[in-house]
């Protein structure tokens, strides 16, 4: 190892020798030129979807009355004094605050015995298990959403249950309850995924260690294990908490008039044009997102001190898990999980083929009336198609802008520009959605782009780019520059040996970039539905009828994108499989 | 939790040698991985305050068999017995060991004292003592003035001795290392290992040492045990590992051999003698190969020496002729010459003194075997490549 690592450290100072050959200060001032070249389309992007937005909301949120003026900003503090004294949106901000800590709380105490399991699997059975939970992940939200109103109606299957165990029925949909539920089955795949991450890194060896040193399960868990796990734990709480305090689809769908959140709050007062207090209350959602997220990094990134944890061999991966009583409460939750998660997923089959006008679980009767319906009724097909369209441009434009970024940014020796490019290019992650989807409304208006495919897509590609580029960009810094330094040698061109040699070898990563650049697109509800022209996006129609009273081709739409993410990841999967035989790339 | 003392007063209690502290014997124990058997019935018997290396080649059961001494692992059969007492049933917190694993293991989140510190506070040792312990532990490994350092500000070396600090300074009654050198450089191999054999006399603790390095073995231990797919080849002192290999495989494990082979013309109380195309060599001999039957001898390239064609010497008796053969190749070693030889069974290597008349690449020369140095070895095994 320690002797592959050494050529390439002795190669980075040279580097920048190799990027110049002999044309001098002309080819310096060349490649320069290019660099910018490449990353013009993404600034343009940048300015006009995502800082001028929030420059307007930013000049809105000091205006008294919420008006927009460049030429003559005012700069009063009335809306801001407004959010803090406001007895109403006091009610509102401590009720999301409440709303957050709550699901962060479930999701930690649900997702770290899950994680923990999942990191002492093998690692066949554990990716098996992660595909459950990356099912409910790639199905649209609106879907999932919609799935959880019938389970948790007053006829619904829970429902059904404590009544029928004695218990008698609970209210559970439009209320705290069901937002709190609501949530935590959005952000247990997130945090899993997070807390999995984490603890599959901890060595093993070391609860050996504690084990044979004397110590006891329990406090090799409290005194080892767990101050190893405490940096990643506080980080997805944190990631949790920030996501959970801008969500809007769930309040919105799932909450009841008592449960408006600042998220609900913003886009309610928006429709009656009321910008001002929206305004200021978009931008205080902003600085707590930038904190909380500046709390994580400094988490993740400074605090980590530890010896560079070596893999152990072999025989610690197969270490079985001894039957503990917390590793079957373990087991329990893991199942609890899979329950909460998949439920709201697979219901959506049997709904799609009850007869009737009424949505009900269990369904009555059998017919396969509803899925024709999705095809005549004229409305489907016209959101499926845009959805798609919209979709895939977001996704080829997103890669291709992570691409030049990517290699713009890694041709960048100054460390200080490197991160304030970074920073700025994963600055739509921290903006709370529901800031952006207003501020883009507003400047889409202006350049009479509201309503358009190019609209969407561009509103689109912002929130889609970042995830794009932390793909492809962590792919490509693992590049070997040794491969391109060989082609090279070889006589190929440096523009054919990006294609032919970089581009190639990782492939895998660029098309999961778009993947799930189409997934955010495919997704959102919230930007889109202020982008309402002729068209609408298909989340956004099932939206609407979750918001006005479900139709029954709801169902059968739903269980089609259900139908479609399975075959996807089966898909995804036997290519993966074909792939791996390759070797490593 | 046992206190750290009550060991020594049971050891004082205990009349056999069985029970004295610090003695191991494993009992017949088999383990498998799903459908693998790593360890199969394996039988072995480790004294108080002994050094045993368990060597072998990846694969073959030995880091297995100390994480089941250990009790990181539950074997499928057979006993573990600590001083006497069956400790096949107990987690590994309970056995009162010192484990020192590949990769340290050292919890990153302590400092040096607090990793040394841990085993004491486990056992509610009271903090004048365990300041005491850890104060003699520091100075026995000489990372004395480290103990506020945490582990990543430590070198490889260092991390090592913490590792050994940490699982003796709880007077452990058997202490199992897991190649604990296995992640440094060849020098400072050297020079931790020597000291390792010294804190082990020093503390009087009875260790087993798993690694795949041969020198290594060779310098440390009182006895080698010889693994391969799950059983005991063979268990001895280095000496008689290295001159009386029990098989093919132990004499290719540990170190270059020659191996020549002839009939066997007769089986006396010193020596058998095999017939080598007309040559007469006398051979130690372990097995029970019957006269005239074919048999294989080991002979390592140090004993075997060369001289010109017809040249008599006058130690005559003290060299036995094999065979003439041509010189193939001659490479410089530094304390010797090494000879690529070919002669009738293929080809032989010999190490010859650097100091002495090197004969020319093609030169034709009889080859001589130092007496007492040719063993007969079992040939049912086969072994890996012989002289690279």
């Amino acid at each position: 190892m320690s002797t592959s690592v050494t050529p390439t450290a002795r190669l980075a100072p040279t580097e920048p020798e190799q990027e110049v050959p002999a044309a001098g200060t002309r080819g310096r001032w060349r490649s320069a030129t290019v660099g910018v070249a490449v990353v013009l389309p993404l600034l343009a992007l940048y300015g006009i979807f995502l800082f001028w937005p929030l420059i307007d909301i930013l000049l809105r949120s000091f205006d008294p009355l919420g008006e927009v003026s460049y030429t003559r900003p005012n700069f009063s503090f009335t809306n801001f004094t407004q959010v803090g004294t406001d007895s109403l949106l006091r009610i509102i901000e401590l009720r999301t605050l409440r709303l957050a800590l709550y699901t962060t709380l479930i999701t930690t105490v649900l997702g770290f015995p899950v994680a923990y399991l999942l990191s002492r699997m093998r690692p066949r059975r554990a990716s098996l298990l992660l595909l459950g939970i990356l099912v409910p992940f790639f199905v649209p939200t609106v879907v999932r959403l919609f799935s959880l109103t019938v389970l948790l109606s007053p006829d619904g299957v829970v429902n059904s249950f404590t009544e029928a165990i004695g218990l008698g029925k609970f209210p559970l949909l439009f209320n705290t309850t069901a937002t709190v539920i609501g949530m935590t089955v959005y952000q247990l795949p997130v945090m899993i995924l997070i807390l999995y991450a984490g603890l599959s890194r901890i060595d093993t060896n070391l609860t050996l260690a504690a084990h044979t040193l004397g110590a006891s399960p329990t406090r090799a868990f409290f005194t080892v294990y767990l101050p190893q796990a405490r940096p990643t734990v506080i980080s997805g709480m944190l990631f949790t908490m920030v996501l959970s305090l801008s969500f809007f689809l769930v309040p919105s769908v799932l909450g009841g008039p008592r449960d408006q959140t600042m998220s609900v709050f913003i886009q309610q007062q928006i429709e009656l044009f009321q910008w001002g207090q929206a305004s200021a209350m978009g931008i205080v959602l902003l600085i707590i997102t930038m904190i909380g997220y500046g709390l994580t990094l400094r988490l993740t990134g400074g605090a980590t001190v530890g010896v560079p944890t070596t893999v152990a061999k072999g025989t610690s991966n197969r270490e079985p898990l001894r039957g503990t009583p917390a590793v079957w409460g373990s087991r329990v939750v893991l199942v609890i999980v899979f329950i909460l998660l998949l439920a709201p997923v697979l219901v959506v089959f049997p709904l799609s083929i009850g007869t009737g006008q009424q949505v009900v679980f269990p369904p009555r009767g059998f017919t396969l009336t509803w899925f024709s319906q999705v095809f005549t009724a004229g409305v489907w097909i016209p959101a499926f198609t845009k959805s798609v369209i919209v979709g895939i441009s977001t996704a080829v434009l997103s890669v291709a802008l992570a691409l030049s970024l990517s290699r713009t940014v890694q041709r960048i020796r100054n460390r200080a520009l490197r991160s304030i490019i970074l920073a700025v290019a994963f600055a739509p992650v921290i903006t709370p959605h529901i800031l952006l989807a207003i501020g883009l409304y507003d400047v889409e208006i202006r350049l009479h782009l509201i309503g358009s495919n190019v609209g969407l897509i561009m509103a689109h590609t912002v929130i889609a780019f970042p995830l794009a580029f932390s793909i492809i960009n962590s792919a490509l810094a693992q590049s070997d520059i040794t491969l391109e330094q060989a082609a090279w040698t070889m006589g190929s061109s440096r523009t054919r040996t990006f294609w032919l040699v970089v581009v190639r070898s990782k492939l895998g990563s660029i098309v999961s970039a778009g993947v799930a650049a189409f997934m955010v697109s495919w997704d959102d509800v919230v930007i889109a539905q202020f982008q309402n022209g002729l068209s609408k996006t298909l989340p956004v129609v099932i939206y609407s009828y979750l918001d006005s009273g479900v139709v029954p081709a709801v169902p059968a739409i739903s269980s089609m994108l259900v139908l479609l993410v399975i075959v996807g990841l089966v898909v995804s999967l036997v290519v993966g499989r074909v792939g791996a035989r390759r070797g490593p790339a | 939790m046992d206190s750290v003392m009550k060991p020594t007063r049971t050891a004082a209690a205990a009349p056999s040698t069985e029970g004295a502290r610090g003695s191991v014997r494993i009992d017949g124990v088999s383990c498998g991985f799903d459908a693998t058997t790593v360890l199969r019935g394996l039988d072995l018997t480790i004294d108080p305050g002994e050094f045993l290396t368990l060597l072998g080649p990846s694969g073959s059961g030995k880091t297995t068999l100390l994480r089941v001494i250990a009790g990181l692992i539950e074997p499928s059969a057979g006993r573990v017995v600590v001083d006497g007492a069956d400790v096949t049933k107990l987690p590994p917190q309970k056995r009162d060991l010192g484990f020192v694993f590949q990769n340290y293991a050292l919890f990153p989140h302590l400092t040096v004292r607090q990793n040394i510190e841990y085993p004491l506070k486990v056992r509610k040792i009271p903090a004048a003592q365990r300041r005491e312990l850890i104060a003699e532990m520091l100075d026995i490994v000489g990372l004395t003035g480290m103990d506020k350092r945490y582990p990543s500000q430590l070198s490889g070396g260092q991390q090592q001795r913490v590792a050994l600090a940490r699982s003796l300074v709880h007077r452990p009654k058997v202490l199992l290392l897991d190649e604990p050198l296995g992640a440094l450089d060849r020098r400072l191999r050297q020079e931790l290992g020597r000291e390792l054999r010294r804190i082990q006399r020093e503390t009087g603790t009875t260790a087993i040492y798993v690694t795949h390095d041969q020198e290594e073995a060779y310098v440390l231990s009182d006895r080698i045990g010889i693994m391969r797919d799950g059983l005991l080849t063979q268990l001895g002192s280095p000496i008689e590992l290295y001159q009386q290999p029990g098989d093919l495989f132990v004499a290719g494990f540990l170190g270059d051999v020659n191996l020549v082979t002839g009939r066997v013309l007769e089986r006396g109380p010193a020596a058998t003698v095999i017939d080598i195309g007309g040559s007469r060599l006398p051979c130690r001999d372990e097995t029970d190969t019957a006269v005239s039957a074919e048999a294989t001898c080991v002979i390592r390239p140090e004993h075997l020496s060369v001289r010109a064609i017809g040249s008599t010497s006058a130690a005559e008796h003290e060299q036995h002729y094999l065979a003439n053969a041509f010189v193939d190749d001659a490479y410089f070693l530094g304390q010797a010459f090494r000879l690529k030889l070919s002669w009738q069974q293929g080809s032989l290597t010999a190490d010859v003194d650097a100091g002495g008349r090197l004969p020319a690449v093609g030169e034709e020369v009889s080859v001589f075997v130092r007496a007492g140095t040719a063993s007969v070895v079992r040939s049912r095994e086969s072994a890996p490549q012989a002289t690279q």
